[in-house]
C-alpha cells in the first residue's frame, strides 16, 4: 500500500523548510503571481528554486498554485512565468481555470497537473471529465462526506487529495463574490477578506456565520483506508508554531497506523494538542454526513491566539540553545523543547541571558536569547509551555 | 442582440422577447422560482423563442442518475440551451451524446476568452459571463472568443452560494423560529445583502438591482449576442417596463432608456470598477 501524503502550506522559505522538516511529504506554495493567497509573503523565483532544491535533497515534492480565476488582463505573461517555474523544479501545478491544463500537459509533461478545490469537484462525472482532460489529481470540495468521497475515489484512476485539517469556506469555494460585493477584493484571484468572518446585522441583532475550523484527526484511519492520495494542511498565512505542531501530530498520527500502533490513547492525545494549537474551534463538518449549527458561529467571532510558542532554536552547542524568543517567558516556567523527528524534552527555564546579562523574565518577542540546555538539537526546534495532555 | 428574461411566472406576453430562461425544479438554485419538467413541456409547446433551462447546482453522486435521466427527457424537447455550473452536465452531454447545447455558467468564474475558448471546444456552445467583470472585459471576450456571450442587463445579483443551511442552522443556534429571506448589513460598509435558503443550500444577494442600461450602446456597437434580464426580486411593474424599453431600444431604436434609471436606479455594479488584489512585492 502506497503511503497516504502529508501536505503542508508554504507561505514563505522558512515555512517551507519547517514543514518538510517536521514531516510533510510535500508542500504548496504560491509563487509572487497568480495563486489565491495574494497576501502572503509567496515565493520569488530564486526563493523557489532554493524550496524545490531543499525539499529534493529530502525526497520531498513542491507542488504550486496558480489557481486563479483568470481575467484577460492576468493571462499575458502566465505561460512564460509556468516555463521558469518548472525550471525551477516544481513538481506540480495546482490549477483552477481549465485552459492552463491543457498548456502545462502539452509543454511539460513530466509536470503534474493538479485540480484545486476551487473548482468545487462534488461527484464522479465532474471528476472523469477532468480526468479525461489529463489532470493527474483532484483536490475534492470540502462539501464532501467519507462515504462520498469513497465512491469518488472507488470510480477514478486519478489521485484524490482531501482537505485535513484548518479553515473553512462557508460558501463553496470559487462560487462566492462576497469579497468584491462589500470590499471591491477579488476573492477568486486571491484578495478575499474573508467577508464570511465579518459581523452582519439583521434588524438589530447579530448575524455571523462564519465555519469553524475543520479537524480530522480522530478520521486519519478512515482517510488512509477509504484510499485517499493526499492530506491538505490548510494554511499558507498560519504561524511555523502552528505548522510545526500540527505538522508534527499528523505524521504522529499516520506513521502510527502504518506501523500498527495508532491506539485511541494517541488520537485522543494528539486532537488535544491540535485543539489546543488552533485559534478556532474544530469539527469534523461534511466529512461526518452532515452540517449543522455546531459546524458554524452564529454567537460572533471567536479567535484565541496561541502563546504557548516561547522561542525558536536558531543554534545549538549542547550547552546553549541559542532562540528567538516569540512570547512572555519567565526563570522557573515548565517548558519543553521539540524538534523537527519528534523528540521532546522537559525543561526547566533557569537563566535567560540576554546580551546585557542575565534576566528574570523575557519579554520581548524576537530578542534573541540564550538558555542552557545540554542536548544538541538541531536548527527549528522549538521551545513551548509544557501542557498536560493525558 | 437578443434579449432573455427569467420570469417568475409564465405569461404569454413574454413571447414579445426573444427567449426565456427557465430554471428546473430539483436541479438549480439561486432562484425564487421553479419549474417542473411537465410544466416546461407546456410552456415549450406554446413558447415561439428561445427556451434555455438552468440545471446550475452542484451535483453531488446522489444526484447523477436522476441527472441523466433528467438530461435524456430534455434532449427530446427543442431546448436551445442548459445553463449548467457543474461539470457533470457538460461530461453526459460528451458521454450521451446529448445534442441540447449548453450555456458555461459557474457564476464569478466566466471572466476570460481563453477559458470560454477551453469549453467552446469542449462544446459549449454559450457562456454567460461573471457579473463581476469590466464592460471592457465584457467586450475584448466577445471580440476574442468563439463562444456566444450572454451578459446580465438587469438582475439582483448572485453573490455566492453555500452547501450550509445556513438560516436553519443560525435560528437553530438562537433557538428562533425560521424565517426566509432574511435581509443582513455589513456593519462597516453598510452593504446589504439578501439571504435565501432551500432545499439544496443558501444563496447571498445583493440588494441594490444591477442595471447594464449603460452599457446597451457599446453592447450594440459590438454586437453583442445575448442580454438577460432576471425578475426575481425586482418589483414586477418596474421590471417589464424596463425590460420592453431596452427591446424597444435594441429592436427598433426607440431611446427612453432614462425611463430606466428612474425605474431600477443606476447601479451597474463591476461593469465601470474594476476588482483589485494584490500581491506583495519584495
Amino acid at each position: 500500500m502506497k503511503k497516504i501524503e502529508l501536505l503542508a502550506p508554504a507561505g514563505d522559505l522558512e515555512r517551507l523548510k519547517i514543514n518538510l522538516l517536521y514531516g510533510a511529504d510535500a508542500v504548496y506554495l504560491g509563487g509572487e503571481k497568480y495563486s489565491l493567497r495574494a497576501n502572503a509573503t509567496n515565493f520569488t523565483l530564486d526563493e523557489l528554486k532554493e524550496g524545490c532544491t531543499f525539499a529534493h535533497s529530502l525526497g520531498k515534492r513542491v507542488h504550486q498554485t496558480i489557481n486563479i480565476v483568470f481575467h484577460n488582463e492576468d493571462m499575458e505573461d502566465v505561460k512564460e512565468y509556468i516555463g521558469k517555474c518548472v525550471k525551477a523544479g516544481v513538481d506540480a501545478f495546482i490549477v483552477s481555470d481549465p485552459f492552463i491544463i491543457n498548456y502545462i500537459k502539452e509543454e511539460y509533461p513530466k509536470v503534474e497537473v493538479h485540480l484545486s478545490t476551487q473548482s468545487s469537484m462534488t461527484n464522479n462525472m465532474a471528476v472523469k471529465f477532468f480526468e479525461e482532460e489529463g489532470v493527474n489529481r483532484v483536490v475534492l470540495a470540502r462539501e464532501l462526506s467519507k462515504d462520498e468521497i469513497k465512491e469518488i475515489i472507488d470510480s477514478t484512476n486519478v489521485d484524490i487529495e482531501v482537505f485535513l485539517q484548518g479553515a473553512m469556506c462557508s460558501l463553496f469555494s470559487g462560487r462566492c463574490a462576497l469579497s468584491s460585493y462589500v470590499t471591491n477584493r477579488d476573492a477568486n484571484r486571491g484578495g478575499c477578506a474573508q467577508i464570511c468572518r465579518f459581523a452582519f446585522k439583521t434588524n438589530s441583532e447579530d448575524f455571523t456565520f462564519a465555519s469553524k475550523d475543520l479537524s480530522l484527526a480522530k478520521r486519519i484511519k478512515d482517510l488512509i483506508e477509504i484510499g485517499v492520495t493526499s492530506l491538505k494542511i490548510e494554511g499558507r498565512m498560519r504561524s511555523i508554531y502552528y505548522l510545526a505542531t500540527v505538522i508534527g501530530s499528523y505524521r504522529k498520527l499516520i506513521d502510527a497506523y502504518y506501523y500498527g500502533t495508532l491506539t485511541d490513547e494517541l488520537i485522543k492525545r494528539e486532537a488535544k494538542i491540535l485543539d489546543r494549537v488552533a485559534n478556532r474551534d474544530t469539527s469534523e463538518q461534511f466529512f461526518k454526513g452532515y452540517n449543522d449549527y455546531n459546524d458554524e458561529y452564529f454567537t460572533g467571532r471567536c479567535e484565541i491566539s496561541n502563546q504557548d510558542f516561547l522561542g525558536l532554536v536558531v543554534a545549538s552547542d549542547g550547552k546553549y540553545l541559542t532562540i528567538h524568543e516569540k512570547n512572555y517567558f519567565k526563570k522557573g516556567d515548565v517548558a519543553e523543547v521539540f524538534t523537527p523527528s519528534g523528540e521532546v524534552y522537559d525543561y526547566v527555564i533557569s537563566d535567560i541571558i540576554t546580551k546585557d546579562g542575565i534576566v528574570d523574565t523575557a519579554r520581548h518577542p524576537e530578542e534573541e536569547l540564550k538558555l542552557p540546555f545540554n542536548i544538541k538539537v538541531p536548527k527549528y526546534s522549538m521551545i513551548r509551555k509544557k501542557v498536560n495532555y493525558d | 442582440m437578443k434579449l432573455i428574461v427569467k420570469p417568475l411566472k409564465y405569461r404569454d406576453n413574454l413571447n414579445k422577447y426573444d427567449g426565456i430562461i427557465l430554471p428546473l425544479k430539483d436541479f438549480s438554485i439561486n432562484y425564487d422560482t421553479y419549474f417542473t419538467l411537465d410544466e416546461i413541456r407546456k410552456i415549450r409547446s406554446k413558447y415561439k423563442g428561445e427556451v434555455f433551462l438552468v440545471l446550475n447546482k452542484m451535483m453531488f453522486n446522489k444526484d447523477l442518475d436522476n441527472l441523466k435521466e433528467v438530461l435524456l427527457e430534455i434532449d427530446k424537447l427543442d431546448i436551445t440551451g442548459i445553463f449548467f455550473y457543474d461539470l457533470s452536465i457538460l461530461e453526459f452531454k460528451r458521454e450521451l451524446k446529448l445534442k441540447t447545447d449548453l450555456v458555461w455558467n459557474s457564476n464569478h468564474q466566466v471572466t476570460n476568452y481563453e477559458t470560454c475558448d477551453f469549453y467552446y471546444s469542449k462544446g459549449v456552445r454559450y457562456a454567460y459571463l461573471s457579473n463581476e467583470i469590466t464592460l471592457d472585459e465584457a467586450l475584448e471576450i466577445n471580440k476574442e472568443s468563439n463562444i456566444t456571450l450572454m451578459l446580465t442587463m438587469i438582475a439582483l445579483p448572485v453573490v455566492g452560494t453555500s452547501y450550509r443551511h445556513l438560516l436553519t442552522n443560525y435560528y437553530k443556534a438562537w433557538n428562533k423560529p425560521f424565517k426566509n429571506n432574511l435581509e443582513i448589513e455589513e456593519e462597516k460598509t453598510k452593504e446589504k445583502f439578501v439571504v435565501e435558503e432551500e432545499k439544496d443550500g443558501t444563496t447571498f444577494k445583493y440588494n441594490k438591482i444591477l442595471n447594464n442600461t449603460r452599457c446597451l450602446e457599446n453592447l450594440k456597437e459590438n454586437n453583442f449576442p445575448y442580454l438577460v434580464f432576471i425578475e426575481d426580486g425586482i418589483d414586477e411593474d418596474k421590471f417589464y417596463k424596463s425590460v420592453d424599453i431596452i427591446n424597444d431600444y435594441t429592436k427598433k431604436g426607440i431611446n427612453n432608456l432614462e425611463t430606466v434609471y428612474d425605474l431600477i436606479g443606476r447601479n451597474t455594479g463591476f461593469s465601470y470598477r474594476k476588482t483589485i488584489y494584490r500581491v506583495k512585492k519584495k
